[in-house]
């Protein structure tokens, strides 16, 4: 029972009726109402009125969060065995197989990939009703309250799906098959991982029903903890989304260091399978640090305790402290798998080995640990103490060390290559581009003068759009152009991707560039107006914007069509080495049609070297 | 998934392993949480900390690991009846934790409340912990839920390892919250 997880004597369900989705949110609604009674009738003991919002709120999430979970199919393929009985496993055919608790990881990479493309293109929306506002001076749609409202919202959101797509597609569907295995180590936590997050995206929706919240991502206290009740929903749907994370997260890294087919020594794992690992480290230990913050601003706002409040004897700026603890790590988990994805990218369309490969796994560890000791570069302007930023200024610039390896390796592995320029490649290579322009105006930010004066301006925003979008997002789609023909079996359209491409990037840089101008000139960020001399570059900024958005329409368009439509696209279309070329797109259900080994260097493109990796077949013949 | 061997480690190494990545990633949270409690309030603590209660709490809980451990032993030896009465004992001891931090929250609310800087880490603090051993306790009955249907055989014996691993841990991390809480 417990050692057979892929369960094939087990007995399978879900294949009818309603599906399991549908189902956990009748048991999430009837769990909340349950939480909902019980908190009702606590307060009646204890002498309360019986309803007030966030107790109600809280008390009922977590019962309906319960209630959702059991729903979705935990109860029958998990629950059922801590009371001692026989477990199932979900295993319908077609589209069921994506609406219930399906421990496949090349269904559940699916399942992150179409949820994360759809939170980013309605956080994206988002973002062009912001450029709509800031169009003009003065009130043009919706003005300072609704405007701040918006962007919130479009900063969790984005934040989210940049912690999350990347990882949680190509970590969940790619990862597993470059390391041989035949699937994570853990499928059900696995799944757990995913189902997180439908609650994430009601809790935000639901937020916007009692007032939203309006302190941006970070939520800082004092103004988190006097704020409307939407700002209760924003500390739910984060630390939901944190647990989401830590569970996903002991996930990979077991699944890399235990699950490595034979013959993948140290030296031989894919670079992305590298960042994944130690994005795995990063989240599983600093999450926990966010959790807390959150934690103590839902007890102060419910309990009015004394952390954040001064008056009684609380200290705002410990908030900063712990928030920034995990959110600066946290902004390596966005960046690092999507520059495993630029290095794992660049290889097969240079066709030459990944230059310094020693030196970029070194870079990836480097920055991982140097994340750790920098969070208050973003706190030059509270009262830290001179000493202290001077320690974090140095640290903080010390990361430009390992992320130059980087560097260096992207640039020696094109360096006198034979470039095929198709679209994976044309976005790994503007991820080079981007990111450096990223970097280097970080540099001016880690310098505490120059940072006091450029605090909260539109230069942050540009640096960190550039960094987290320039490599982030770029990374994303550079994934989703290069792996799309392994996880459909179909290729993406050229030509509609390489529309894509150009808009994206000419719309992204024209967008972003302006903005570090707008900022040395004094234009706040998370304000909806600024003074009327910028308002001609703000008009462009805003036009370039809405082109840069439509450039995501012949993305959508060339997915949908070539998902049904598409040229079937064969086992290895771009002639790579790693594991997950070796075998059928999409891959059959333990993934190999054999057993796997791995013999050389999975990047030694012409070169005499062993072949990466042979799959010896039941029959006893090599493929 | 036999019938497909690869050269995977076993069940038992890899759940193991995850395991232990989840306690460290526990053990960062418990950190967190008493760094917080030294930058609140430094080394103060109120007058009205019953200490002594909170050498009996941890006296309960040290007992508790050893009824467990007991239990283990006991089930290692074939010893079915064992194993239950040790479940069933850790299970009270623990249920009788919660209770005298029932009591003892009841009684700090009126010394030191929660919109005080050191009553609100008390209660995060030893809130979080609560929670944790609430959660070790519903691990420990789902054992002996098992265990009574027979299904805790020597397949399943991990499971009854890792639920007196993560007893175990709580235990431990209790160690430091009543030295952060009630000594320093």
């Amino acid at each position: 029972m417990a050692t057979t997880i892929s369960g094939t004597g087990a007995p399978t369900i879900g294949s009818r009726g309603l599906p399991f989705a549908f189902r956990g949110l009748l048991w999430g609604a009837v769990g909340f109402l349950l939480g909902a009674l019980l908190t009702a009738a606590i307060r009646v003991l204890l002498g309360y009125p019986a309803f007030a919002l966030e107790p109600v709120v809280v008390v009922g999430y977590v019962f309906g969060l319960s209630g959702w979970f059991l729903g979705v199919g935990v109860w029958e393929t998990w629950a059922k065995g801590w009371l001692g009985r026989e477990t199932a496993v979900y295993k319908p055919e077609g589209w069921r197989r994506y609406f219930g608790f399906n421990m496949d990881h090349k269904v559940i990479g699916i399942q992150y990939g179409v949820t994360f493309i759809a939170l980013f293109l309605i956080a994206g929306l988002l973002a062009m009703f912001m450029r709509a506002e800031l169009m003009e001076t003065g009130r043009t749609i919706f003005g300072p309250a609704g405007y701040n409202r918006v962007m919130s919202l479009h900063g969790l959101m984005m934040v989210l799906v940049a912690v999350t797509a990347v990882p949680g597609a190509f970590g969940n569907y790619i990862m597993p098959l470059q390391l041989g295995a035949e699937d994570m180590a853990f499928p059900r936590l696995n799944a757990l991982s995913y189902w997180f997050w439908p609650p994430v995206a009601i809790l935000l929706l639901a937020s916007q029903f009692v007032g939203g919240w309006d302190t941006g991502w970070t939520g800082y206290v004092p103004l988190a903890v006097v704020n409307r009740p939407g700002q209760l929903f924003y500390a739910l749907a984060f630390i939901t989304a944190g647990l989401s994370s830590v569970v996903a997260a002991v996930n990979f890294v077991t699944t890399v260091v235990k699950m490595r087919a034979p013959g993948m020594t140290w030296r031989r794992v894919p670079i992305f399978t590298w960042s994944i690992l130690l994005t795995g480290i990063l989240s599983l230990l600093f999450t926990q640090a966010v959790a807390v913050a959150l934690t103590m601003t839902i007890l102060d706002r419910i309990f009015g305790g004394a952390f954040f409040d001064p008056v009684m004897g609380g200290l705002p700026v410990l908030y900063q402290h712990i928030f920034w603890f995990y959110s600066h790590p946290a902004v390596y988990v966005m960046v690092l798998p999507s520059l495993g994805v630029l290095l794992e990218i660049l290889p097969p369309f240079s066709r030459k080995p990944l230059f310094g490969y020693k030196w970029a796994v070194g870079g990836i560890i480097g920055i991982s640990a140097l994340s750790a000791t920098v969070w208050a570069h973003h706190m030059f302007t509270t009262d830290i103490g001179l000493e202290s930023k001077i320690g974090f200024m140095l640290t903080t610039e010390a990361i430009s060390v390992p992320t130059g390896l980087i560097f260096l390796s992207a640039v020696g592995t094109i360096w006198r290559g034979r470039l095929w320029l198709k679209t994976p490649m044309l976005f790994a290579l503007a991820i080079v581009f981007n990111f450096l322009i990223g970097g280097v105006t970080g540099v001016f930010l880690s310098d505490v003068p120059a940072d006091v004066t450029l605090q909260d301006t539109f230069w942050v925003v540009a640096h960190f759009h550039y960094t987290i979008v320039g490599a982030g997002i770029f990374g994303l789609f550079a994934g989703i152009y290069y792996w799309f023909p392994k996880m459909t079996g179909r290729m993406l359209d050229e030509r509609l991707g390489k529309i894509h491409f150009w808009m994206m990037f000419l719309g992204f840089n024209l967008t972003f560039l302006p903005m570090f101008w707008l900022g040395l000139n004094g234009m706040n960020r998370r304000i909806a107006d600024y003074q009327p001399s910028l308002e001609g570059v703000n008009t462009f900024v805003s036009l370039a914007g809405f082109f840069l958005g439509a450039s995501f329409l012949f993305f959508l368009w060339n997915a949908i069509v070539s998902w049904r439509k598409g040229e079937p696209a064969g086992d290895n279309p771009w002639g790579s080495r790693t594991l997950e070329w070796q075998t059928t797109s999409p891959p059959p259900e333990l993934n190999f049609d054999g057993e796997p080994e791995v013999t050389g260097d999975p990047y030694g493109y012409g070169t005499d070297g062993p072949a990466h990796a042979v799959v010896h077949t039941e029959t006893g013949g090599d493929e | 998934m036999t019938a497909h061997a690869h050269a995977h480690p076993g069940y038992r190494e890899l759940h193991r392993y995850g395991l232990w990545l989840f306690i460290a990633s526990e053990a960062f949270l418990f950190a967190v949480l008493l760094a917080v409690r030294f930058f609140f309030t430094g080394l103060e603590k109120p007058e009205a900390l019953n200490i002594p209660l909170g050498i009996v709490l941890t006296v309960i809980l040290v007992s508790s690991s050893f009824t467990l451990h007991r239990g283990e032993k006991a089930a290692a030896a074939g010893d079915q009846a064992g194993l239950r009465l040790g479940l069933l004992l850790t299970m009270g001891l623990g249920v009788v934790f919660l209770v005298i931090v029932g009591f003892e929250w009841a009684a700090g609310f009126a010394e030191f409340p929660a919109s005080t800087p050191y009553g609100a880490v008390f209660y995060l603090i030893t809130g979080t912990h609560a929670l944790h051993l609430l959660s070790g306790l519903l691990v420990l009955y789902s054992l002996y839920l098992q265990d009574k249907r027979g299904v805790l055989d020597e397949a399943n014996r991990w499971k009854l390892e890792a639920g007196a691993l993560y007893w175990h841990f709580i235990d431990v991390i209790w160690l430091s919250v009543f030295t952060t809480l009630y000594v320093l």
